[in-house]
């Protein structure tokens, strides 16, 4: 390998505490390209379908692609491949900070972990050794306080640590890199859990080379100095995340500027101001998007909290009226701490709430909890959760089991989706690319995988042909994706989103909307090229992100998914009630209302643009046999 | 002429992306490696120390995105 690849895949046997180290395949390069999409022809490779996620045998692959570690702006997106707990699904979550880098300059491009060990044990990864260390002292410790004592044993390094919640096989626990970014939303923490895995840490001294050293950093200079020319660069150095407020909000409440107003003064750029002690950035990073945060105890001393962004605790004030910022950032920091999904995590609250105050349930079921809209409810309830205690028992084995007690009078209150909840309504922002994927998202809903103009309210159309051809989709195609009377056909276009988000996944590049829009697949070609020394045109790397997709469909459908889990949720064909209107689905250009015929097609369009059986959502023999992946 | 860069560093501003450490790291060096870079931050309140072998060449302060390290004046 000339460069951009480490060149060395490293493998954990946590039975045994024994590690292999095997040559990365240049063949499956080219055809993987790496992080993501190398995880899933791992994946293929190592483990076996039908495999409980919590059984030894469901490894743990991380990946780091091949621009991570170099200057690439924004190259520190890793990936976790396994099969996720809340879904059952072959999936990958990805997670930024300094793991990836560190990784990278101590070797490796990815750290697969199988096996289970009898006792708690972290791993400790430097350059050539592993450790596999006790953890006992560790264990039943928060993410903060266990990622902080690695720092203070093994000095700067990339921590990928679980909390209590993932200890205790609460099925949507996540872990946290470097104590801030999050990885693994449907169970990633409860795999670790499983294995007595507390954390992996990593440190690289060696480094990484690129092939065109000279022509590497002319690219990279030219992403720069457009980045720093950028109109909204000041905005963004200031308030990292938070520049983007009010259109999160205006695409949350389109219809209700009341609201947005009020949320706008509670907990707006201005109040996150007040809390703002600093901000981190992942290597090579232009956003900085990671707050550290200054709260005050009740006794008066401050302390540091490390949210992600400040940003995301909308999520929390829509399902908590009159709460204070401070406690809205008390709850995050509790969810981080215990290593908890937010967006799963407020979406239970609610519907216990909602259940208990219909009567729906009463305190038989709650095992004598009463559910409330307030602050000391919802810390107790993340306790219960992440110690697996009285309702908090039932609420970690995810939304089956939750729904299956609670009974009719909680179906319609949430929207399920392969196990997991969604995040976008169509309801309120109209069927965008972000709205579609959740249905066909072999990961179930998530936010990661749909990018598009959709991401902001009223993008004008002429933006939806640029983006893309900036994702690489052919001409015939974006021809495709703008011929229908809905103006744009979501089902097509959420295709080359998910071919994006493999390209930049899978080079290692960050996907936030603040990062890719300055990289398109010619530029992600030329730094490939230019890192690897492998040719790889725009074409081939489309081809690359279709094979890994397609492979991710395949490794899914051994593990019985089909059609019938790529639900369309009744609940979008009945009005919403928010803000006192009543909201009904439509198209995201809010022509018309929606159909089910409508939402079938658009669906049969996805399949067809994906080259997939339309009536069995398959991979077709003609399409396996054109990527050179498995027909049998 | 031959300029020379007097560098200023702000610590409140690093935000540890480590840029400077890359940039060097790979001018000097060859191989993208913060650990052999020339210059340091520290993890916890950062703060950004040149090394003796630094050559104040300015590159760091070009690729700062954040403006904790400044070219201040440049000497003939």
């Amino acid at each position: 390998m000339n460069g951009g690849y480490a060149g060395q895949i490293l493998l954990i046997d946590l039975f045994s505490g024994s590690s292999e180290k095997r040559p990365l395949d240049p063949k499956n390069c080219r055809h993987f390209i790496g992080g993501f999409g190398l995880n899933n022809q791992l994946f293929a490779d190592l483990a076996f379908a039908g495999k409980d996620p919590f059984s030894p045998d469901n490894p743990i692959i991380i990946g780091a692609g091949p621009l991570i570690g170099t200057m690439s702006p924004g190259a520190s997106r890793i990936m976790a491949t396994t099969k996720y707990p809340m879904t059952g699904a072959v999936a990958s979550a990805s997670g930024s900070m300094t793991f990836g880098a560190q990784m990278k300059w101590a070797g490796y491009d990815h750290i697969v972990v199988r096996g289970q060990s009898d006792r708690p044990i972290y791993l400790y990864i430097q350059d050539e050794t592993l450790q596999v260390c006790d953890a006992s002292a560790l264990w039943g410790r928060d993410i903060l306080q266990t990622t902080e004592a690695l720092w203070a044993k093994h000095g700067p390094c990339g921590v990928i640590a679980i909390g209590p919640a993932g200890e205790n096989l609460v099925k949507f626990s996540l872990a946290l890199v470097d104590c801030t970014a999050t990885i693994g939303r449907g169970g990633l923490a409860a795999v670790m859990g499983s294995k007595r895995l507390k954390a992996i840490a990593v440190k690289g001294t060696k480094g990484i080379r690129v092939a065109d050293q000279k022509g590497f950093l002319k690219t990279v200079d030219g992403l720069y100095s457009r980045a720093n020319k950028f109109p909204q660069r000041e905005n963004v150095v200031e308030f990292g995340i938070m520049s983007g407020w009010l259109p999160a909000l205006e695409r949350e409440f389109p219809h209700a500027p009341e609201k947005i107003q009020i949320l706008t003064n509670l907990y707006g750029p201005s109040v996150y101001q007040k809390f703002k002690k600093a901000r981190r950035a992942c290597p090579s990073c232009f956003v900085a998007d990671k707050d550290v945060l200054e709260l005050k105890e009740s006794c008066g001393e401050t302390f540091n909290t490390y949210p992600t962004s400040f940003m995301l605790i909308r999520p929390l004030c829509h399902y908590l009226s009159q709460i204070s910022p401070e406690h809205l950032l008390k709850i995050f920091d509790q969810l981080n701490r215990q290593g908890m999904d937010l967006f799963t995590f407020v979406k239970m609250a609610d519907l216990l709430i909602k259940v208990y105050e219909k009567g729906g349930i009463g305190e038989k079921q709650t095992r004598g909890l009463v559910p409330k809209r307030t602050y000391e409810f919802f810390l107790q309830l993340i306790d219960l959760i992440s110690r697996r205690k009285g309702i908090g028992d039932l609420m970690a084995e995810g939304w089956n089991h939750i729904l299956d007690v609670f009974g009719e009078a909680a179906w319609n209150e949430v929207i399920i989706i392969k196990g997991l909840d969604t995040i976008y309504d169509p309801r309120v922002s109209g069927l965008g690319t972000m709205e579609f994927e959740q249905i066909v998202c072999p990961r179930g809903p998530t936010s990661a995988t749909s990018g598009s103009p959709t991401y902001l309210p009223n993008a004008p159309l002429d933006m939806f042909s640029k983006h893309a051809e900036r994702m690489g989709a052919p001409r015939e195609a974006v021809a495709r994706i703008l011929s229908t009377a809905m103006k744009v056909n979501m089902g097509r276009l959420s295709r080359y989103s998910e071919d994006w988000y493999a390209v930049l996944s899978s080079l290692g590049i960050c996907n936030r909307a603040q990062n890719n829009r300055f990289y398109h697949i010619g530029l992600c070609s030329e730094l490939y090229e230019k890192a690897t020394g492998m040719e790889m045109s725009p074409e081939a790397m489309m081809e690359a992100a279709d094979r890994s997709w397609t492979l991710q469909r395949l490794l899914n459908a051994r593990e019985g998914f089909s059609k019938k889990d790529d639900l369309i949720p009744d609940q979008w064909f009945q009005p919403l009630e928010s803000e006192g209107k009543k909201l009904q689905m439509m198209d995201y250009f809010r022509t018309r209302p929606l159909s089910r015929e409508d939402l079938y097609q658009t669906l049969e369009d996805y399949y067809q643009e994906r080259g997939w059986d339309p009536t069995t959502g398959y991979p077709s023999r003609k399409k396996l046999k054109s990527l050179g992946l498995p027909t049998a | 002429m031959e300029g020379r860069i007097l560098l200023k560093t702000d610590g409140s501003r690093c935000t540890q992306c480590l840029n400077c450490q890359l940039v060097c790291s790979i001018t000097h060096a060859g191989i993208f490696n913060p650990g052999i870079a020339r210059l340091r931050i520290s993890a916890s309140e950062p703060q950004i120390a040149f090394e003796p072998e630094c050559t104040q060449c300015g590159l760091c302060a070009r690729h700062c995105l954040y403006g904790a390290i400044i070219a201040a004046k440049e000497e003939g």
